[in-house]
């Protein structure tokens, strides 16, 4: 029998406010009923999202844009008031698809996209490739003395013009990428983690924890907060720069991993629930294709049904 | 499997709070939007059920926060200000714009945090997933939410009852009620009933 005080017990140790005595309380419960130990798990992977019918990278993306907008107007004095105006009426016609705020002291320029890509090209020369919902911004004095690009959130591939005595670094979460020449892809997760893959030339990627690295063309490293190494992948690179490409290879990629890709690709939640169906391997090459198209094909080809909810995506035997 | 939600670590939080406050910049600013807007929107949604004041009322903090960085106060955890304030403006934002003052945790819609399966969860069977859902749709919105900010925001008791404004027994009660009802559902799937 399980004590009646059991869900409280549970609760603490969740909530990290178990004494030690619970703590110990709680593991011999667990040997008992092997069912508890289940529920925990199950409860311990537990995510809530809110049924607003945007996601929440879209409203960071366009509240940010919204809120430079905003501070730039506050302590504006009267002889702004026209261009400010002129800026405004700018936003406007640009909305949703990418917009350039310029801010008014000390001014940088921050680019976010939407639903859509785009490219930018820098002052000097340097062009960043923006996937979906990404943030980045340089300050005005870009490319005089230095050339700093925070990536603030989402993915972006850069081809960097080579200037001796002029750096070009990108600041993504906690690790700063320095650029001796070269092409690059960076990716910030939300939870913090960023991955590098390097195309041409080098780059040094440190960290705040003082870890560095320098990685040649072909190098894929990744940096999380949680951890104080940065750390080599060795995942295949061939769909990293998919989004990019528009091009997809699975190269016998079991389907447990071609949900990643797809999921990754085209920004959806992908679930495969049975063991046999993830287990499945594909070969196959995609150039463009709709997200129809290639569920059709993938279905086909390794026999499986695929059902669409929403946004999730999900595998059936 | 690790803990990952519970420590969530908040040291970076603090950081960027203190180079806001000693003459932050628009990076640092930038920084420390993108570290805390993600959460703030979903709390906010949850609270007032629709993007548009979500977003406005999370921009009202955060616009806040650029204006007053000089003198923001010296706090113990920055998130809990955080929250905080945006419960405070998303309330005001109801009694400004509603025809009646209601406190908004008191009209939670129950469905408006749903179960989605994290990356850990991608390998569960869809009958497990069904079930999680059930226990989760049998919750009131409130409890839903105090489970979310313990979990996923890795707040403590005391500060998510000082949040929401109600005692810390009625936290950890709407937690245990969260575990006991999934604790339930996923037996009636495993085993036979015999209790």
């Amino acid at each position: 029998m399980l004590p009646e005080n059991i869900w409280e017990i549970v609760a603490r140790k969740l909530s990290g406010e178990a004494s030690e005595a619970e703590e110990k309380e709680l593991q011999a419960l667990m040997g008992e009923h092997p069912e508890l130990r289940e529920t925990i798990h199950a409860a311990e992977a537990l995510h809530l999202t809110p049924a607003v019918e945007n996601t929440v990278t879209e409203m960071s993306a366009h509240g940010w844009q919204q809120l430079q907008q905003e501070m730039q107007d506050t302590p504006a004095p009267s002889r702004f008031r026209i261009r400010r105006l002129l800026i405004r009426a700018a936003a406007i016609v640009v909305i949703g698809l990418l917009s350039y705020n310029w801010w008014q002291h000390n001014s940088g320029t921050s680019i976010a996209t939407g639903d859509t890509k785009d490219s930018i090209l820098l002052p000097d020369g340097s062009r960043i490739f923006l996937n979906a919902h990404t943030v980045v911004y340089y300050a005005r004095n870009y490319g005089h003395g230095s050339r700093e690009v925070s990536l603030q959130s989402g993915e972006a591939y850069f081809e960097v013009a080579q200037q001796e005595n002029n750096p070009f670094t990108v600041h993504a979460a906690d690790v700063d990428i320095k650029v001796l020449g070269t092409a690059f892809n960076v990716h910030r997760s939300a939870n913090g983690q960023v991955d590098i893959f390097v195309t041409s030339g080098r780059v040094k990627a440190e960290n705040k924890h003082g870890s560095s690295m320098v990685l040649q063309a072909g190098a894929q490293v990744t940096s999380s907060e949680k951890s104080p190494d940065i750390r080599p992948v060795t995942t295949s690179p061939e769909n990293v720069l998919a989004w990019k490409t528009n091009r997809l290879v699975f190269n016998q990629m079991p389907l447990s991993q071609v949900a990643v890709v797809l999921a990754n690709y085209y920004q959806l939640d992908v679930v495969v629930t049975d063991s046999v169906v993830s287990h499945k391997v594909l070969q196959a090459t995609f150039n463009n294709k709709s997200l129809d198209e290639v569920l059709d094909i993938i279905g086909k080809a390794l026999n499986v049904n695929i059902t669409q909810k929403n946004k999730t995506l999900e595998f059936h035997p | 499997m690790p803990k990952s939600n519970r420590d969530f670590p908040d040291d970076q939080g603090k950081e960027l709070w203190e180079k806001m406050r000693t003459g932050g910049d628009q990076y640092a600013f930038a920084s420390f939007y993108h570290h805390y807007a993600s959460r703030l929107f979903h709390f906010a949604s949850t609270l007032l059920g629709a993007r548009e004041p979500a977003e406005e009322v999370v921009n009202d903090v955060m616009l806040w926060t650029w204006k007053n960085r000089h003198t923001l106060p010296v706090v113990e955890k920055v998130s809990v200000y955080l929250y905080t304030a945006t419960r405070n403006t998303a309330y005001n934002y109801l009694k400004k714009n509603a025809r009646n003052s209601i406190d908004p945790l008191d009209d939670l819609q129950s469905d408006l945090l749903q179960f989605s399966p994290s990356p850990e969860q991608l390998h569960i069977s869809s009958e497990t997933v069904k079930k999680i859902e059930q226990a989760i749709n049998t919750l009131p919105g409130r409890c839903r939410l105090v489970f979310k900010l313990i979990r996923e925001d890795g707040l403590k008791y005391k500060e998510v009852a000082d949040i929401l404004d109600i005692s810390i027994k009625t936290v950890e009660a709407q937690m245990a009620i969260a575990i006991k009802k999934l604790h339930q559902q996923l037996q009636e799937m495993t085993a036979s009933p015999n209790s």
